[in-house]
């Protein structure tokens, strides 16, 4: 189960944990938890944006850096760890 | 066995369970402790347990913060620990090494795990981790209500048999089901052999089995735990490795790396991937069987949304029809019409002051009427332009949409072999050039970090529309195009060019100077909303509020050094050939002949325009010594065509970055060479798309 997470990740091929649960037919509550295990475990990383101080006025993608706490939109983005990436080919190469 | 049971014999029976009432056999310490994940109403249940007998203090050694409280019962002191809210047992952060120490070496008499009902999937991995400590687990069904409402049933009895622990269903906030809980939790024992085993499969088995002998034998780990340690060693868990060790025990250091090779070798995972899915295939099989859900209708208007807005083939054109139709707005509503109504008090303002000015000196009446007016108001005209477009802008990121054409961008950027989070700083860009820039600092590899920043600046950002907005409303504003007005057809061009600039120059990028490589990411992306007006007013106002600030400040700036540059040397006519602006302009004029606009003062504007791209317009208005736009759009018909007019556009789309995106690529590449480059290729690129725009609309006949 968390190797097709790992896949999903390295192949961009979703958006949301609603959408991975249903490729993945999962409870998103499960997906969740197991994107907080994946990250425990060093296989993925969150990458928020880093566009400095005093920015978010000027951006369109109101991410969870905005300063906008009560009308933020939530952007978490994931990335697969060296970790994460050497742990797919290996399962690929079995 | 006493027939005070909340549950029935039989079913305490049936989970291998027994209730004993330990009422006098309680010792003054007995405790309590109460784990969770986050969120799952464990500080209420602790609120109810001990009502204002609390105490909070820290941790030894540590920030997070310890609670305890007591409660009584049958006139017996209870101590309740409330363990930090953690989703995991991996004990990677400071509050899961507190709960786990807690658990493993202060030994509480009993373990509460609140489980938020309506998030059963997400809070049991927890749940099976602490059985696997061999803890006197009861768990708290907690927030049934919730769950009920959701149309989550739950069969406790299952859920307990399966788990081999009792389940207590309470509402901690309405105080239901509390008392049920303690009684339980105090009263009850394992039968011998009842605590539940999860199965790794044979592997697994095989060589946790060899090293619960060694740390039997080695005294590393008490018989109880010894299995669990043992699981915790060969899923690579370094608060296991550093608790027995492991380092200073080569034997068993090298057991454990041959049980870790043996069970990759076997199921092709890693031990710690392949150990975790064996729990969460554990929980799906718990959920199939103790879990209904009442959810014929399992989309719910996100994701209905969501299917059409990021479809494969739907989700760009969408986007762009989505954009098409705001510059439509745009121009059709917020530039001629509400427009209309800023022009005449412009118109009003420069007629007053004429005449109010008719006997002032020359100088002064030249600073007002043509750099004040002429220059700063030639931008102001086009605040209601800006108001309608951010209000719609607002209105689509407070909706959660623009988060969306990220996501749509980001798989385009893929498809042409880009980075897809270039595709993001593209999105951030069509707010500000700068802001794009500086949010490419989430690339990973300098390559990419410096694709996205060298194609940043070609994206369309709100500085350009007030050059879009004059030049398209004087050539294209009267012309209709079925519903359609023809000047919000120019804008979107402009913008699609940006874009298909941005990815092509990337796509060279990545194949000469660059070599990209593969996206690793993907974006949570939050569920829509229906925006509030008072928070799209807010974020409409907020961004206009900026423009206005930029044209008091910086372009009143550059206005007053163009308005000194023409009016010297002393003497010349003001904003004639002869000034030093005309000098500057005429240099520069021949090269821009090609591109049908070779004009003087087309060349300062865009000499200017370097410094903020609103500036242009500040600067036409000034150097046509025109008072308000009318007289800015008489003067503009006479330079410019059609023709001329869009190759002009497109010049100002793509020719330069401004003074502040030119600053921030120097600080991100920390190099004056790459800001220098960024300049004159993107010179380059602008002069050529112009002269193609101009030549190629000649060969079809267009003026």
């Amino acid at each position: 189960m968390l190797i097709n997470i790992l896949k999903e990740i390295a192949q961009s091929n979703t958006h949301s944990y609603d959408s991975l649960a249903k490729t993945l037919n999962l409870d998103p509550g499960m997906v969740k938890q197991m994107f907080h295990n994946l990250l425990k475990l060093g296989y993925i990383i969150t990458d928020d944006p880093a566009c400095g101080d005093n920015q978010c006025d000027k951006c369109p993608v109101r991410c969870n850096k905005s300063k906008d706490n009560k009308n933020k939109v939530i952007i978490t983005r994931w990335k697969l760890t060296e970790k994460g990436k050497k742990a797919l080919e290996d399962h690929k190469t079995m | 066995m006493s027939d005070r049971t909340i549950y029935s014999i039989n079913y305490l029976a049936q989970i291998d369970v027994t209730y004993i009432e330990r009422v006098g056999e309680l010792s003054k310490d007995y405790t309590i402790a109460l784990v969770g994940n986050p969120n799952c109403g464990k500080t209420s249940l602790f609120n109810m347990l001990t009502g204002s007998k609390q105490h909070v203090g820290n941790w030894p050694g540590v920030t997070v913060e310890r609670k305890e409280g007591s409660t009584s019962y049958h006139g017996k002191n209870i101590k309740v620990i409330d363990l930090p809210g953690t989703y995991t047992f991996s004990a990677c952060s400071e509050d899961e090494i507190i709960a786990v120490n807690y658990i493993l070496k202060e030994k509480p008499d009993a373990v509460i795990n609140v489980i938020d009902s309506g998030n059963l999937e997400r809070n049991l991995y927890l749940t099976l981790q602490l059985l696997e400590m061999n803890s006197r687990v009861v768990i708290a069904l907690n927030m049934a209500d919730e769950a009920e409402k959701r149309k989550i049933f739950i069969d406790k009895e299952k859920l307990s048999e399966a788990l081999s622990t009792p389940v207590v269903p309470t509402i901690a906030t309405k105080n239901s089901g509390i008392q049920d809980l303690l009684t339980m939790s105090i009263n009850y024992e394992h039968s011998a052999g009842g605590l539940l085993k999860l199965d790794y499969g044979q592997v697994v088995k095989g060589e946790s089995s060899k090293i619960v002998q060694v740390l039997l034998d080695k005294g590393l780990a008490a018989t109880e735990t010894a299995n669990l340690v043992a699981i915790k060693l060969l899923e690579g868990d370094q608060y296991f490795i550093d608790s027995v060790k492991l380092k200073e025990n080569p034997d068993l250091n090298d057991m454990v790396k041959a049980g870790r090779q043996r069970i990759s070798d076997e199921t092709g995972f890693d031990p710690e991937i392949y150990l975790a899915d064996k729990r969460y295939e554990f929980i799906v099989h718990l959920i199939e069987e103790c879990v209904h859900k009442d959810n014929t209708n399992t989309d719910d208007l996100t994701e209905k949304i969501d299917k059409i807005v990021t479809n494969k083939w739907l989700g760009l054109p969408l986007f762009f029809a989505i954009m098409f139709l705001l510059y439509q707005i745009t121009m059709g509503f917020g530039n001629d019409f509400l427009g209309g109504y800023v022009d005449s008090g412009f118109v009003a303002l420069g007629e007053y002051l004429s005449r109010v000015m008719v006997n002032s000196p020359e100088l002064l009446r030249s600073f007002v009427i043509d750099a004040m007016i002429g220059g700063v108001g030639s931008v102001l005209v086009f605040v209601p332009l800006m108001l309608t477009m951010y209000f719609m802008i607002s209105f689509l990121e407070d909706s959660g949409y623009m988060a969306r054409a990220a996501y749509v961008m980001d798989k385009l950027m893929n498809a042409v072999g880009l980075h897809g989070k270039t595709a993001v700083s593209m999105i951030i860009s069509s707010g500000c050039n700068v802001t794009g820039i500086m949010s490419t600092r989430t690339l990973d590899t300098k390559k990419d970090r410096m694709i996205g920043i060298l194609i940043s600046p070609f994206v369309s950002c709100s500085a350009r529309l007030p050059v879009y907005a004059l030049f398209s409303g004087v050539f294209f504003g009267d012309q209709q195009f079925g519903i359609l007005t023809v000047s919000g057809i120019v804008f979107f061009s402009l913008y699609l060019l940006g874009i298909i600039v941005a990815v092509i120059a990337g796509k060279v990028l990545s194949k000469t100077l660059f070599k990209g490589e593969k996206s690793y990411f993907i974006m949570e992306l939050p569920p829509y909303r229906i925006p509030t007006l008072k928070s799209t007013l807010i974020h409409m106002w907020e961004k206009t509020e900026s423009f206005i600030r930029k044209a008091g400040t910086i372009i009143f700036g550059l206005v007053v050094i163009i308005w000194l540059l023409s009016i010297m040397p002393m003497g010349v006519e003001p904003g004639s050939a002869d000034s030093i602006l005309g000098k500057i302009g005429s240099i520069m004029a021949p090269l821009l002949r090609p591109a049908g606009f070779g004009s003087w003062e087309a060349a300062v504007a865009l000499i200017v325009g370097v410094g903020a791209k609103e500036a242009i317009v500040a600067t036409f208005g000034m150097v046509y010594g025109a008072g308000e736009e009318v007289q800015l759009a008489s003067a503009i018909q006479m330079y410019f065509t059609p023709l001329t007019a869009y190759a002009f556009m497109v010049m100002t789309l793509l020719y330069a970055p401004c003074a502040a995106s030119l600053g921030v690529i120097r600080r991100e590449t920390n190099s004056t060479k790459w800001a220098l480059f960024a300049l004159f290729y993107s010179l380059l690129i602008g002069w050529t798309a112009a002269v193609l725009v101009y030549q190629a609309g000649r060969l079809f006949g267009f003026q």
